[in-house]
């Protein structure tokens, strides 16, 4: 298992490699160079070249991107054209407010739905299922900005009844998490609801019928652990499209997240910050991945039974 | 009394469009200790007719539309779900043809024998007293008990099968259905299956229903032989009936020149020219006549009756003129 | 008995089926009715209203006023007609649901076909690749793309058509690795038919209906990527009458003139939501299996 583990986080390194390569090229190819952005465009020329060369812009891209890549190994991900902070300290400071609010926002989704798929299943075409079908699929149709909008339209500004910006307490929290929950959960009700079909579809389902087991053992003993193993991966994968997700929902209610923060860098150009906080989510997001597979070795008998 | 009566059995599949009738009108009966052999090609309506006695049809596709199933007395189909719950797997059990899905990947295998024994403990047995019953089943299929713990994917076809067949066991049922036990194995494993079965069989006093395409695994294991094709027993009657005597449906007779003899020195296989009727549109008249070489006139227009000589009975023009 | 379906060469009565089948699904065919509504409107929308005088042409005589016989969704902060804005923004969204997924099918469909039919380096090294495009999240990376590629139509597109690509290139490669493993395919490379042939006359027949299922959930899903680009204030810019775009011009007016809110985002879910509808009910219908 250890072996395992260790074998599949280096896996990740050149993944990790790769994901960087991209963002840098695609960075290097915006207009504008660091210096002039630092400075203003009003600064003189000799100034600007002066801290282009500082700041490495002389060189070959590879070479920079070298730099970078072992700068990053040692968490150092630059220094932020704006604020003059070092990069991993504006994550670090931003980033649990992100966190707390993808975490809390997977944990709704998921007791909304998971049971309301393996409900819905159980009862394919009763008015639930054709109900959740239907809602699961105009949840999935609306844009997380907008939903946002409307609830603070029918809780903020109508009813009065919850903050629509900052984060100060636990109520700041709820209309976010319902905003980035909702849709979440629309979509692990499906999912769900599908591996439960599939399920239900195989033969040993139908040995476990012709032994004479009632339909609700054949769904806890029988089905719920085999459904459920595909729906842990897409729970990870829910949690890793949660943290993408914020970027536009901290934007609506305001939240000083790293959300905000990475809108308001593209904005200013603020190169830095854009880098650091693209290749932080993407390695987060393979972690999370690889905890999802790791869960998966632990649960199914088949794979774990191939690590030993 | 027989053991199982089942009269003029239909059942079709719909989904919504199509209507696929898949056994049209069967009958037979099958005694104690007998075993019913159910012969024909893929889509004749085997599995059909088997699932239908435990009332395993798919939910929402399957119909039963006209007939009976007696076991024991009981009419089977007049159960509710409840009712027969207590009556799968106690009285009887089935085994399906592909042990490589029937077994549940995340539960052991020991698990699932005991899961058949707790759901029918009438008598109130302790679970050391389970623990001991699973260990003697799987020392009667021959695997050591001490393999209970594994997961089905740590066994091999084979002694997955066996394993299937020690659930289905388990109960000591009344009625066992195989469905095709031996077709998914390779054919020196399948030899090894049929004979524990048959052993066990008579160990156990059961009854059987054996599915299967094969005549060679009939002539091994059976009493009675009824051969399905498109939802009807064309041929239905004793092993003496089907292996002595010498009259034969004509669509029989072509299931038995595709076998390879070793007495005859046939040339080659006189396999069946073309396929099974596509079952939503089915023939006139005999159902066989497209593909029957002593197809006559009348065979196209008439459905044949069942003409019965003693145990025998043949769904064949041919043997109405016999009569006469 | 087993029902298992025989694969005959048979391509007309199989889209007659799944016609047939589609054609059942009320809320399927309610989704398609709506989708060529709008491409009515999209298609059309210089006749219905003016671009210049009605749609980008301001008058503040006319502001914020509520829905009336003249202006049935009412006028936005300039006077604007909010359903000429709504009608012209149609052509936004659907170039960009309906073109960048062509865009990203056709990108995805090279890299997953390749990748699945030539096995072995080839695909490791493209689906490596394209691993490291799926780790960073969608918008995230069409961010950086719009603010490296620089603002205007075409730029969001490729930012946008780029993000699916992975995802695409994903699907066709396992759907094309599972046709390509069926017998039928093995029995015409057998038969000595030409690579290429097989791609075109077998794996790609086989493959479609999987793929356009996809397709179609994925217009909606870029629908509402690209307004959420616009609302961020990093895609189409005002006065463009984008409806993210829009929406993100409107919010401060929101307590007050609730309408020009909720509109131009109804507008968006409509749309998303009847490719989704299309999408499921195709689905089904391709698949009948999960009927049982």
């Amino acid at each position: 298992m250890a072996k395992y583990v260790v074998k599949r986080l280096l896996l990740i390194i050149p993944i990790i490699l790769l994901v960087i390569f991209i963002v840098f090229n695609i960075l290097n190819i915006t207009p504008g160079d660091p210096a002039t952005i630092i400075l203003g465009k009003d600064a003189p020329q000799e100034a600007i070249d002066q801290l282009n060369k500082e700041l490495g812009m002389d060189k070959p891209v590879m070479q920079r991107y070298l730099k970078y890549v072992t700068d990053a190994a040692k968490l150092d991900f630059g220094t932020s054209y704006r604020s003059g902070k070092s990069v991993s300290e504006e994550i670090l400071s931003k980033f649990p407010t992100t966190l707390k609010l993808a975490i809390l926002s997977v944990i709704v989704s998921s007791l909304i739905g998971i049971p309301l798929g393996i409900v819905s299943a159980i009862r394919q075409y009763s008015v639930l299922d054709v109900t959740l079908t239907v809602s699961s699929l105009f949840l999935a149709s609306v844009p997380g900005f907008w939903l946002g909008l409307m609830l603070i339209l029918i809780f903020s500004l109508m009813l009065g009844l919850l903050p629509s910006n900052g984060i100060g307490s636990i109520k700041h929290y709820i209309m976010p998490v319902l905003t980035l929950g909702l849709p979440s959960a629309a979509f692990l009700a499906r999912m769900t609801r599908t591996t439960m079909l599939e399920t239900m579809r195989q033969d040993y389902i139908r040995t476990a019928k012709a032994k004479g087991a009632s339909k609700s053992r054949i769904i806890n003993k029988h089905a719920l652990k085999n459904a459920l193993m595909p729906v842990i991966t897409m729970l990870g994968m829910s949690f890793a499209g949660l943290l993408g997700g914020t970027i536009v929902v901290e934007l609506v209610f305001g939240m000083p997240g790293l959300g905000s923060t990475i809108i308001t860098a593209i904005k200013m150009k603020d190169i830095p910050i854009v880098m650091g906080s693209t290749v932080f989510l993407s390695i987060l997001f393979m972690i999370i991945m690889l905890i999802v597979d790791l869960i998966y070795a632990f649960i199914d008998p088949r794979i774990k039974a191939q690590l030993k | 009394m027989s053991l199982l009566e089942i009269k003029d059995l239909e059942i079709i599949y719909t989904n919504g469009k199509n209507v696929v009738q898949a056994v049209n009108g069967i009958n037979f009966t099958l005694d104690k200790k007998e075993t019913l052999g159910l012969v024909g090609e893929t889509g004749a309506g085997k599995t059909t007719t088997a699932l239908s006695i435990l009332r395993l049809l798919p939910e929402r596709t399957g119909k039963i539309i006209n007939g009976s199933v007696n076991f024991d007395g009981i009419p089977l189909l007049d159960l509710n779900e409840r009712e027969m719950q207590s009556i799968r797997g106690a009285r009887i059990a089935m085994i399906f043809q592909d042990p490589m899905t029937s077994l549940n990947p995340v539960l052991t295998v020991g698990e699932q024998i005991e899961e058949a024994l707790m759901l029918h403990n009438i008598d109130n047995e302790s679970k050391e007293e389970i623990t001991k019953r699973v260990d003697e089943i799987l020392t009667l299929v021959g695997i050591n008990p001490e393999r209970k713990k594994n997961y089905p994917h740590e066994f091999s076809g084979g002694m997955k099968q066996r394993v299937v067949i020690a659930m289905s066991l388990a109960c000591s049922p009344e009625l066992l259905i195989a469905d095709e036990p031996t077709t998914a194995l390779d054919v020196t494993i399948q030899a090894q299956v049929l004979d524990m079965m048959e052993e066990l069989k008579q160990k156990l006093d059961m009854s059987m229903i054996m599915i299967t395409h094969d005549l060679g695994v009939v002539a091994k294991t059976c009493d009675k032989v009824a051969v399905l094709y498109a939802g009807e027993i064309i041929e239905y009657g004793t092993f003496e009936d089907f292996f002595i005597n010498k009259a034969h449906h004509p669509y029989t007779e072509g299931l038995f020149g595709s076998i390879p003899s070793i007495e005859d020195d046939a040339e080659r296989l006189t396999p069946i020219e073309g396929l099974m009727p596509d079952p939503t549109e089915l023939p006139e008249g005999c159902k066989f006549h497209p593909r029957c070489p002593k197809c006559m006139e009348k065979c196209k227009t008439e459905k044949p009756k069942d003409f019965i000589k003693g145990t025998h009975s043949i769904k064949c023009h041919l043997f109405a003129e016999e009569e006469n | 008995m087993k029902k298992k379906k025989v694969v005959l060469n048979n391509k007309q009565s199989q889209i007659a089926d799944v016609w047939f089948r589609l054609r059942k699904n009320k809320t399927a065919m309610v989704g398609l009715f709506i989708i060529i509504i709008i491409l009515f409107f999209a298609l059309f929308a210089d006749f219905i209203a003016d671009y210049d005088t009605k749609v980008i042409e301001q008058n503040p005589v006319e502001r914020l006023q509520g829905p009336s016989f003249k202006h049935i969704f009412g006028t936005d902060a300039y006077g604007r007609d909010l359903f000429a804005r709504i009608v012209h923004g149609a052509r936004y969204s659907l170039s960009f649901g309906v073109v960048c997924t062509i865009i990203s099918l056709i990108g995805g469909g090279i890299l997953g076909a390749t990748s699945a039919f030539f096995g072995g380096k080839v695909d490791n090294i493209i689906m490596r690749i394209l691993d490291a495009f799926m780790c960073i999240p969608a918008m995230l990376l069409s961010l950086s793309l719009v603010s490296a590629l620089g603002p205007g139509l075409e730029n969001i597109m490729i930012a946008i058509s780029i993000s699916s690509i992975p995802g695409f290139a994903r699907v066709i490669r396992s759907v094309v690795l599972t046709v390509v493993r069926e017998e039928y395919i093995e029995a015409a490379r057998a038969c000595g038919v030409s690579t290429t042939r097989t791609i075109i006359l077998h794996v790609l027949p086989n493959a479609i209906g999987p793929i356009i299922v996809n397709a179609t959930m994925n217009v909606a899903g870029l629908i509402m990527a690209a307004a959420g680009l616009s609302f961020i204030g990093m895609g189409i810019q005002p006065p463009s009458p984008e409806w993210g775009a829009m929406l993100s011009e409107a919010q401060i007016y929101m307590r007050l003139y609730p309408h020009l809110v909720f509109v131009p985002g109804l507008a968006i879910v409509i749309t998303a939501l009847s490719f989704n509808l299309l999408g499921d009910g195709l689905s089904e219908a391709l698949d009948p299996r999960m009927k049982d």
